[in-house]
This record gives structure tokens, C-alpha cells and sequence, in this order.
């Protein structure tokens, strides 16, 4: 199958995203931030934070996918 | 009666939605584009106040009700009515806009209405037009859309139940915030809470929307579910009850969402999780919270109306509707993937809607010191992002290409998305512009450097684990069981197996508990009926008892015939 051009460059993609990504987490450091709960004082808290409660819901979701999927009727596909 | 009256917008729109029903080609187009905007103005000469004056049975109604947060829901319903016209110009059922401008109207006519009775004449035309908005999607629309009309008029039946309930408890009949002090005001908010797609009652959505006509959905996600949030803002604003429900449906809407694989149910998914996020705002109640709700609202219905439109131009060129069949299609529809990519970043990036709106509520509920509130807040902004819009946009206008034969949307509909695109990026980069019309004063400057930065890292960290993970949500696409099972398969199968396909020893089972119901029934008349010794005969007794034994003669006569 054809590779989109997205995904033919998606080495590319890829690094430009994590190169972004760090320079947030760079630019994190420098900006005032008023944290609230103790947890947000946390360096780079805006980044870990939801890329493990991403990765939990994703797995979260497959657990469940296994118990209520897959339906039968005209909406199960 | 107010002269006011005669200049309600609400009016305005549903008699217009019926003529357009008689029209065709431009002079219907030309209405559908007119009358939004005809009711924008006439309801910005209505100064702020109570208008009314109807009398109906001994009540005084007050039909119509201006304050700032009736009059933003009500022109953001009117945008949300003209640009979907604009989108759907081109579309051939005659049914379907006018029965939008019908659903509209009356959503106007809700957010404007002053007093219960009111509201709810309002709620039920509301119910009866988005009913034909989605029977306009075809004939395999037609038993959604009835299922979907059940699910409304129950929740009509509940929420009248409240009012009647609520008046006759002394209540005042002006729709103004009540306490969940008495079962009426439960009965209201549960009522209120079906629109809404609250649990267990939030299968309708994401059952009957996504079978809606390629514009028929963009019209849909507007109305109902935000004129819920709307009456929970005004009817139980702080109720703190409302957090754990808002949350609960965030997180379905997140779960569920990321699995599916028709498109447009993820987007009605993603629709109760975001609901589910207003929904747990106004469950924090501060001034912040319930101006971020508001403004949130607005912000929600511009990005998905316009994801939905992208996803509707896709069904219009390829007939497709689920991730599996899709890919590739940014060579073939440059366009609207881009405006695909812009309503997927107006869901939270900075220079949108999205992002001065969402702000408010997370920063609400800091200010509250809810850690866990703020917590799952956090987590719905991001997984939102992953599940409604990276998940989207990636698999439907990227990736694996599936040679799908489709052109550029026609102008109509890039011009309803450019519309949709201008808006939020106007909003989100002068603020004020939304500000200025939310409910309470505002002080809150949302282009801070932490803000931004705090806000591109969560974006950019979702997006890094939507790549990392990217095989594994496609291996997980399908679908989910949900509540809607119990009455679309096992309800059924349940009548079915009692009528037709039960054994002859099960049919016995079941005529020797019909027997016994009946000698049951006659002993009971023997002591309680006419001639009874516990009951001396009284007209309305009588009555009630026979029309009980007929009842349960004609349940037996069902299930044996």
C-alpha cells in the first residue's frame, strides 16, 4: 500500500515533534508559573502528566474493549 | 400580552423553518442564510428584561426571558444555524433544514424562555425536530431516529413530571436556580440530564446522530446537548452533584471514543466528554467556572461542527464512515484536511477557541482547590485531543492511503468550515470578543507565557503518545457494547423468546404465572372489589378495578396470542 506523504516523512515528523516538545519543556523552566496543588510544581508536569494518563486510558480502554467488545448488531463492526 | 412577543426570535425561526418547507432551490437558500441572521438582529434590539404576559390555564407565562446568558447561548445557536445553512446548500432532502431551523428555534426559544412551561413546550418541539433532522438521514436513519424520540419524550415526560411536581409544592413558575431539596427539583434535574447525555441515558447520542444525513449531524451536535448544559447553568449552577456525574460521562465519552471506528460516533463520543466537562464546571458553580462553561459551550460547538463537517465532505466524496475504511485523503482533499488539522487544534491550542475557553474552567477549578477535579481535567483536555481529534484527523486524512476515489469538497461546504475556522481563530486571538459577552464580569488574561507554554506541552506530549501508540489504537478499533444493548438486543430477544420461540415446557412455565396472576387478581376482587368486605363499593374503585383486570388480560392475551 501507497505511504501517505505524511508518513513518508514521518521520521521527520517525528523528530520536529519531539524537538518541540523538549524545547516547551525548556521553555517550562524559564516561564512564571503559579502551581496550586504541589503535583504541578513539578517540573514538566504539564508533559509527563498527560502522557501517562494517555497511556493509562489507552490501556484502559483495550482492558474494556476486551470485556464489552466486540457488539453484534448493525453497530458492531 | 408584550408587543416584545411578536419580535421572538425563537418564532421567527421555527414559522420561517416551515415555510422554507415549502420552498426549494435559492429562495429556500436564501431564507436559510436570512432568517439566522434576521434573528440575530431582532434579538440584539430586545433590551435585557422579562417579557411576557401570556395567559395560559391561571398561569402567567414569561415567554420571553433577555439576560446575558440566555442571549449568548441563543446567537450562538443562531451562528451554529447560519453556518450550517452555509454547509448545507447543497444538500437535496427537503426535510432536513427546514426541520433544523424548527430544532434551532426552538433551542432559542428554550435558552429564551422565562418560566418552566415554557422551557418545556420549547424542549419537546426541540425533541420532535431533531427527530426529523435525523429520519432526513435515510430510510437507515428512520428506527435511530425513533429510538432517539423514545429517549426525548421520556425525558419530556420526567421533566414535566418536576414542574408539575415543583408547582404544586408552592414553586414559582419563573425558571430560576433551584436546590435539589425535593424530588421535584430531582425529577427537573433528571430531565434536564437526558438531553444532556448523562448516565445511564447517553447511548441515544452517539446511536442517532451519526446515522443523520452528511449535514444533518453538524446541525445536531449544536443544539440539544448544549441547551442541556445551558438549563443545568441556570437551574442547578453549583450543584456538586454534578461533578462526579460531568466526570463520569468525560471519562465514557473518552473510553468509548477511543475505540470506535465509525468517525462520526467517535465525534459523538467525544461530544458527551466534552458536555460531561461543562457539565462538571457547573458543578464547581464559582462565577469563573460557570463563564468558562458558557464560553466553553460556544468554543465546542465552532471545533466539532467543524471536524464534523470535514468528516460529513469525506462521506459526500467517498461514502465511507469508519477509520478502517479511511486514509490518505489529505492528496485528494487538501482543504478540508486542513481545516480538518485547525478544528482538531481548536479543541485547545493557543490562538483558538478552544484554548481561552477551557482555561477558564481548569483555572475555576484550581481556584477551588479541587485537586482531583483539576486532576481529571487535565486528563480530558489531553485525552480529548488524542481520541477525537489526533485519532481523526491521522487516520482518516493520513496514513495508509486506501486509493479512495474523492475530489475537494465543493465551495458550499469549505465555505461553512472557513466560517467555522474564522470564527474560533478570531475568538481565540481577541479574546474579548467572546468575554465581553459571558454572563458575569471576567478578569482573566489567558496569553500568559505559562499558559502557552504549560498548554503546547500538554498538546505536544498527547501528540508524542499518539505515535508511539498509534499501531495499537488502530489494532483496538471496533466497537463497544453499551447501555443501549439492554433495549436494542436484549430486550427484544427477551419479547421474542416469551412469544415465539419458548418451549412448549417454558410456555407452561409461563401460563402457570399468568394463572396464578389471575387467581391472584380474583382473590384480591373477592376482598377488594365491588362487593368486597374490605371495600364497600364506590364508582371510582370499581373503575380502577376493572380497568386493572382488563390490563392484565390483555398482558396475558399478548403473550399467549
Amino acid at each position: 500500500m501507497r505511504q501517505n506523504a505524511l508518513f513518508s516523512r514521518g521520521k521527520r515528523l517525528w523528530h520536529t515533534l519531539l524537538a518541540a516538545l523538549l524545547l516547551m519543556l525548556v521553555a517550562g523552566l524559564f516561564v512564571e508559573s503559579h502551581p496550586h496543588f504541589g503535583i504541578d510544581a513539578v517540573p514538566g508536569f504539564n508533559a509527563w502528566f498527560p502522557m501517562l494518563a494517555c497511556a493509562v486510558l489507552v490501556a484502559l480502554a483495550r482492558g474494556l474493549g476486551r470485556v464489552f467488545g466486540p457488539r453484534e448488531d448493525e453497530d458492531g463492526r | 400580552m408584550d408587543a416584545e412577543l411578536l419580535h421572538h426570535p425563537a418564532l421567527l425561526l421555527v414559522f420561517g423553518g416551515i415555510a422554507m418547507g415549502f420552498l426549494r432551490g435559492a429562495p429556500r437558500v436564501l431564507l436559510s442564510l436570512g432568517l439566522p441572521l434576521a434573528a440575530a438582529w431582532l434579538l440584539w434590539q430586545i433590551p435585557e428584561g422579562i417579557y411576557g404576559g401570556v395567559s395560559f390555564l391561571d398561569y402567567k407565562l414569561d415567554v420571553l426571558r433577555v439576560d446575558r446568558l440566555g442571549r449568548l447561548f441563543a446567537l450562538v445557536f443562531m451562528l451554529a444555524l447560519f453556518v450550517g445553512s452555509v454547509y448545507a446548500i447543497r444538500q437535496r432532502s427537503r426535510l432536513e433544514v427546514p426541520a433544523a431551523f424548527v430544532y434551532g428555534g426552538a433551542a432559542v426559544g428554550a435558552v429564551l424562555a422565562g418560566d418552566l412551561i415554557t422551557l418545556f413546550v420549547f424542549w419537546e418541539l426541540m425533541a420532535i425536530g431533531s427527530t426529523l433532522v435525523i429520519w432526513a438521514g435515510g430510510r437507515e436513519a428512520y428506527p435511530a431516529a425513533m429510538r432517539y424520540l423514545m429517549v426525548h419524550l421520556f425525558g419530556g415526560v420526567v421533566l414535566m413530571a418536576g414542574v408539575t411536581a415543583h408547582m404544586a409544592g408552592g414553586g414559582s413558575l419563573r425558571f430560576e436556580a433551584m436546590a435539589l431539596d425535593s424530588i421535584a427539583h430531582w425529577l427537573i434535574l433528571a430531565g434536564f440530564l437526558i438531553n444532556a447525555g448523562g448516565f445511564p441515558f447517553w447511548s441515544w447520542l452517539p446511536d442517532a446522530y451519526p446515522r443523520a444525513s452528511w449535514s444533518g449531524m453538524v446541525f445536531l451536535s449544536a443544539f440539544t446537548t448544549k441547551t442541556a448544559v445551558y438549563v443545568l447553568m441556570r437551574g442547578f449552577p453549583g450543584a456538586e452533584v454534578l461533578i462526579p456525574i460531568g466526570l463520569l460521562m468525560a471519562g465514557y465519552g473518552l473510553i468509548y471514543a477511543l475505540i470506535e471506528n465509525t468517525v462520526r460516533r467517535v465525534l459523538a463520543y467525544a461530544i458527551i466528554n466534552q458536555v460531561g466537562f461543562m457539565i462538571a464546571g457547573i458543578g464547581i458553580g464559582t462565577e469563573l467556572a460557570l463563564n468558562g462553561v458558557a464560553a466553553h459551550a460556544f468554543a465546542h460547538i465552532v471545533y466539532k461542527a467543524l471536524l464534523l463537517m470535514a468528516i460529513g465532505a469525506v462521506i459526500v466524496q467517498t461514502g465511507k464512515r469508519d477509520c478502517t475504511d479511511l486514509g490518505g485523503l489529505a492528496r485528494q482533499m487538501p482543504v478540508t484536511t486542513g481545516f480538518a488539522i485547525f478544528g482538531a487544534l481548536a479543541m485547545s491550542a493557543p490562538l483558538t477557541a478552544g484554548f481561552i475557553t477551557k482555561s477558564l474552567v481548569l483555572q475555576a477549578a484550581a481556584d477551588a482547590h479541587l485537586t482531583w477535579v483539576w486532576l481529571a481535567m487535565m486528563v480530558i483536555a489531553a485525552g480529548v485531543f488524542l481520541a477525537a481529534g489526533l485519532k481523526v484527523v491521522v487516520f482518516v486524512f493520513f496514513g495508509e492511503s486506501r486509493d479512495l476515489d474523492a475530489e475537494e469538497a465543493p465551495p458550499s461546504q469549505r465555505w461553512g468550515m472557513r466560517l467555522l475556522a474564522l470564527t474560533s481563530l478570531a475568538v481565540g486571538c481577541y479574546p474579548p470578543l467572546l468575554y465581553d459577552l459571558l454572563p458575569y464580569p471576567i478578569d482573566y488574561q489567558p496569553y500568559t507565557g505559562s499558559h502557552v507554554v504549560f498548554q503546547l506541552q500538554l498538546l505536544l506530549a498527547t501528540a508524542v503518545v499518539f505515535f508511539l501508540l498509534r499501531d495499537r489504537l488502530v489494532r483496538m478499533l471496533g466497537s463497544l457494547i453499551d447501555i443501549d444493548w439492554f433495549y436494542r438486543t436484549l430486550g427484544p430477544r427477551w419479547v421474542k423468546l416469551m412469544v415465539f420461540g419458548v418451549s412448549i415446557e417454558l410456555r407452561e412455565i409461563v401460563l402457570f404465572v399468568m394463572r396464578g396472576i389471575a387467581n391472584l387478581l380474583i382473590g384480591l376482587r373477592r376482598h377488594y372489589g365491588t362487593r368486597g368486605v374490605l371495600a364497600r363499593t364506590w364508582p371510582s374503585g370499581s373503575m380502577v378495578m376493572w380497568v386493572a383486570l382488563l390490563l392484565m388480560m390483555y398482558l396475558a392475551l399478548f403473550y399467549l396470542a
